[in-house]
């Protein structure tokens, strides 16, 4: 166990005191964040203007002393931060309203508004089609909360000064996504979906590359001989695995800590995600397995030419639902998107766009989960019978005869 | 002691290795000997566990030599290699802590090492801004840094230059006290030299193996060495064939045939202005071995 350790350090030091590291691990994954959220935040209005908000008070209590708390925030220019509009009609229901009002959302009309009802509690819901900055949806629930708080003074105390120092907090704002299914939509799910392929893609191609590369040299270089008279091949691939996902971790933790502080400077917003925990977990799952393959496809090559032939091969299988994303979204339980789902190559990144645009039920992702796990085992064990016997062959690459044979044998 | 007992070797359906078997004595030098292509390389590999044999077996002390033993086993290979953009320090305490050294003692060792070899001022370098010497120093250290009782060295002098095949002859015959010192070379001079023991293999076979002075002393009473006047296509006979041959100097091996015989054959029709009786070296024994084979 020792020796599979200490081969576990040395792959994962040698591979990050790498400069292409620093390059891939930290200015890519910004490019690429900055790349998706590029869209977006055009889309979203600029911080120094004031935003538009329209309220749905249901109730009928609230718009007018809301409304003073609202425009009383200002941005530091000096401007009210926001101003909003009155929503509330008595000839439509709150369906009706909600309808007409989403369409201002879609229009760019408003940025977004509030419903506020009281059946069969007070609730407040902040409908919005965009990204929106967390500091003003707080702005938005401390003026909520201070208008329920004055006005509940109002009512039961004498002392107005007295009802001021009420601070406790009445009520949270949710926030709830217009459904569209507009082309804008699409496009924002899209984005979604494409950082956390892009990622994976980048992820496994990137530490799966190395992996190949450094087989590569210990090959050509013979150093594999002087592995294999120190440890045998199962340590050895124990060991380059163990380092592999040590690397992987490393690189998610990073990109995890970029995005954490991106979600805290309010660039990114972690609550607009769907199934984050799911797409985290098919995230994770998509690396072991293509990294497996990786392991067993990467033991073969004896020249850095395949390795990359090799390279680009793999990431077809992890490009090609981006080609055919739009469909998976318009349509994410279409017997297309379903096949490809539970098909080991392509389930992770088609599961990653139907994950941002609908809701597969508890048992399909039980199931496609079950099928990945169990196909990152056989993959596994494959690819520890070809990395056994290949790793002392150089030169002229394997005939599929000889992998068959390999692969049959115990 | 190390025992190779009745190794085969097949890769599908070709014969690699044929029935190889010898000892191999603590204190002494044993010597793998042979052209290119004689199976040198797999025996050693077979020893080491790279390579499973298809048939017979290992055994260090009369227990069966397996992976267990594999941190009580240094390793040179024949193709040198290291990782060329790892720091020269990094790669050898990587092998040290990999052949079961704590990581202090490594540093230690390693340090030792460097030193004695004159390589401590590159210990930051990476190994592929280091000369071929240098690399094949850390490729030498890196075999011998955990101090395994089996050393198990493949052409170990290949691309050293005078200088260094000198410093490193001596660190071997250092090292023989206390191990089991296995190297293979196709040099024949440098095996007779160093070595204690042999086995010549040829195409896989046994062709010779023993003690070299008992070879070189039993095999010693029919080699000739005979200078003609003249330079000659004088041909092999049946009671003679010829080992070597520099212009009109030739080495004949006489096999069973009477030495008088044959100078009065090859008087005959050549002048033989000298005709000694020498004692051969390992090379033309080899030579005259496989030639009596085929």
């Amino acid at each position: 166990m020792t020796k599979v350790f200490t081969i576990a350090r040395w792959e994962f030091i040698e591979r990050i005191k790498r400069r292409s590291f620093i390059i891939s691990m930290i200015i890519m994954p910004m490019l690429i964040i900055g790349f998706s959220l590029l869209p977006s935040l055009l889309l979203n209005k600029g911080d120094n203007t004031p935003l538009p908000i329209g309220i749905v008070d249901l109730t009928k209590k609230y718009y007018k002393d809301l409304s003073i708390e609202i425009v009383s925030n200002y941005l530091p220019n000096g401007q009210p931060a926001f101003f909003t509009f009155n929503m509330a009609s008595s000839k439509l229901d709150k369906e009706g309203l909600m309808s007409y009002a989403d369409k201002q959302v879609l229009n760019d009309g408003i940025a977004g508004y509030l419903i506020i009802e009281d059946q069969p509690e007070l609730n407040v819901t902040f409908r919005t089609n965009n990204i929106f900055n967390h500091d003003k949806l707080n702005l938005l629930e401390e003026s909520f909360n201070r208008t329920v708080v004055r006005l509940t003074a109002e009512e039961y105390f004498t002392l107005k000064e007295e009802a001021e120092l009420i601070s406790s907090k009445v009520t949270n704002i949710s926030k709830s996504y217009i459904e569209a299914n507009s082309e804008e939509e699409i496009f924002k799910t899209f984005i979604n979906s494409y950082l956390f392929i892009i990622l994976l893609i980048t992820m496994v191609l990137f530490s799966g590359g190395m992996f190949v590369r450094s087989l590569v040299v210990e090959k050509s270089n013979r150093i594999i001989e002087l592995l294999l008279s120190s440890s045998t091949s199962r340590e050895l691939l124990a060991g380059k695995i163990l380092g592999l996902s040590f690397f992987g971790l490393f690189q998610l933790i990073i990109w995890m800590i970029i995005g954490i502080f991106l979600h805290k400077t309010n660039t990114l917003n972690f609550y607009s995600i769907p199934n984050l925990h799911y797409q985290i977990l098919f995230f994770i799952l998509g690396y072991i397995f293509y990294s497996s393959i990786f392991i067993g496809l990467g033991s073969i090559v004896s020249v850095d030419q395949e390795a990359q032939q090799l390279t680009g091969v793999l990431s077809l299988f992890l490009i090609f639902p981006i080609v055919i994303a739009v469909e998976i979204i318009r349509s994410p339980n279409s017997i297309l998107a379903l096949t490809l789902s539970y098909f080991p190559l392509t389930s992770v990144p088609v599961m990653l766009l139907r994950l941002n645009s609908a809701d597969p039920g508890i048992m399909e992702v039980i199931s496609i989960v079950l099928i990945l796990i169990f196909s990152t085992y056989i993959v596994i064990l494959l690819s520890s019978k070809l990395f056994r016997f290949s790793l002392l062959r150089t030169g002229k690459r394997p005939s599929y005869k000889e992998i068959i044979s390999w692969l049959k044998l115990k | 002691m190390l025992e190779i007992k009745n190794i085969s070797k097949y890769f599908n359906i070709t014969r690699i290795l044929n029935n190889i078997s010898f000892t191999v004595h603590k204190g002494k030098i044993f010597g793998v000997i042979g052209p290119n292509g004689a199976g040198k390389t797999t025996t050693l590999r077979i020893i080491l566990g790279i390579l499973t044999p298809s048939s017979g077996e290992i055994l260090f002390n009369n227990r069966k030599f397996d992976q267990s033993f594999v941190n009580n086993t240094g390793y040179l290979p024949e193709e040198r290699g290291l990782y060329p953009k790892s720091s020269l320090f990094n790669t050898l305490l990587y092998f040290g802590q990999l052949n079961g050294m704590k990581y202090s003692e490594a540093v230690k060792k390693t340090n030792y090492w460097l030193e004695r070899l004159s390589l401590d001022e590159y210990k930051k370098y990476k190994i592929e801004e280091l000369s071929k010497g240098n690399q094949q120093k850390v490729q030498f250290i890196s075999s011998i840094l955990h101090e395994p009782d089996i050393l198990i060295l493949d052409e170990p002098f290949s691309g050293f230059d005078p200088v260094n095949q000198t410093i490193f002859r001596e660190i071997i015959e250092e090292q023989k006290k206390d191990k089991f010192i296995i190297l293979s070379t196709h040099l024949m001079n440098l095996a007779e030299n160093l070595c204690d023991e042999i086995i010549m293999l040829n195409k896989g076979e046994n062709v010779l193996a023993g003690e070299i002075n008992n070879l070189l002393q039993y095999n010693d009473q029919n080699l000739f060495r005979i200078k003609l006047n003249d330079k000659t296509n004088l041909e092999p006979s049946n009671n003679y064939s010829i080992i070597e041959r520099d212009g009109n100097n030739l080495v004949i091996d006489l096999v069973d045939s009477d030495p008088g015989k044959i100078l009065n054959e090859i008087n005959k029709n050549e002048k033989v202005i000298e005709f000694v009786k020498m004692k051969p070296s390992l090379h033309q024994l080899f030579i005259s071995k496989v030639k009596s084979k085929n």
